[in-house]
């Protein structure tokens, strides 16, 4: 046992004595670098790619926004500004619509109080 | 390579200086593939985890803390990509061994000075062929590159209790496959 031991112990030395090394160290420096350098050239498609899809997402809003934009003037062709004028003061109109329905309410009210008042005295 | 030189060419290399990186490489690159080869026993493969290794330093280069050191940082890379050939299946070991390989570790005071890698890596496959990855991995870092038990720790994320457990178990295995490479031998020269 002490023998295989002993054995062993002066294999490991051995080895240890012995250092592997690569036939060629240049070429596979270059390999290295030149697998690093391809890594990098393959990402530059992918910023590229990302600009494009930026553009075409914008472009497909411009042309949105430009086709929305024709259509209102074809449905008003003479009075486009008109038609903003109207769609701005809708605001305005709904508060003349609630106004005259409240002086219709009191308007009501006022015969209503008349007929209740004839009613009263008979 | 000094310490201070190192972060200099690391904090290049963060800014995609491939020259700075070219530095680092021929600097490691003898230590990578010794312990590759000293762990897969053969050349391509071990060429194969050299180029792997490096392009992880390069990939990874910014999560490197320089209070750490950088060949242990690269020795636990490297290791884990060995770790990971040596699971897979096709690293089993073929089983036959040569007569010229047996008597050289019968009687390993015959060794060459220097052996060509092919009759390196055979020798070693022979020795260290029964270990389990994990035995073999502890086995090359302490007595083929002479890493202490702590560094290993660092490495492998090993406790010292289990590396030194592992150590003992391979060294076990180890004289078990000497004990019977001589009964085999004895055997062929009668």
């Amino acid at each position: 046992m002490k023998s295989t031991d002993y054995k062993l112990d002066l294999l490991i030395s051995k080895l240890q004595e012995q250092t592997p090394t690569p036939d060629h160290p240049m070429e596979l420096t270059d390999g290295i670098l030149k697998r690093i350098e391809q890594r990098a050239s393959k990402q530059r498609p992918i910023l590229l790619f990302s600009i494009r899809t930026i553009a075409t997402i914008a472009a497909s809003l411009l042309l949105l926004f430009f086709l929305k934009e024709q259509s209102i003037e074809a449905a008003y062709p003479q009075n486009k500004h008109l038609y903003v004028v109207i769609v701005k003061s809708q605001p305005q109109l709904s508060q003349q619509s609630k106004v005259k329905g409240y002086l219709n309410h009191i308007r009501n009210n006022s015969i209503k109080n008349e007929r209740l008042k004839s009613l009263l005295n008979q | 390579m000094k310490q201070q030189d190192l972060e200099i060419l690391i904090n290049k290399c963060r800014g995609n200086d491939h020259r700075a990186f070219r530095v680092i490489v021929e600097s490691y690159q003898a230590m990578i593939f010794s312990l590759s080869f000293r762990l897969l026993c053969n050349e391509e493969e071990a060429k194969d985890t050299v180029q792997e290794t490096f392009v992880k330093v390069w990939t990874n280069i910014e999560k490197y803390r320089t209070d750490s050191k950088f060949s242990t940082w690269i020795y636990t890379i490297t290791t884990n990509i060995c770790l990971d050939k040596l699971k897979s299946s096709r690293y089993k070991t073929s089983g036959g061994i040569h007569p010229e390989i047996a008597e050289r570790l019968i009687s390993p005071e015959n060794i060459e000075q220097q052996l060509i890698n092919s009759d390196l890596g055979k020798i070693i496959e022979t020795l260290a062929g029964e270990l389990s990855p994990k035995q073999r991995v502890v086995f090359t870092l302490h007595y083929l590159e002479e890493i202490d038990i702590g560094e290993i720790a660092v490495i492998t994320g090993m406790t010292a209790d289990k590396i030194k457990s592992n150590l003992f178990l391979a060294r076990k295995t180890m004289k078990e496959k000497l004990e019977k490479l001589e009964t085999q031998y004895e055997k062929y020269r009668l």
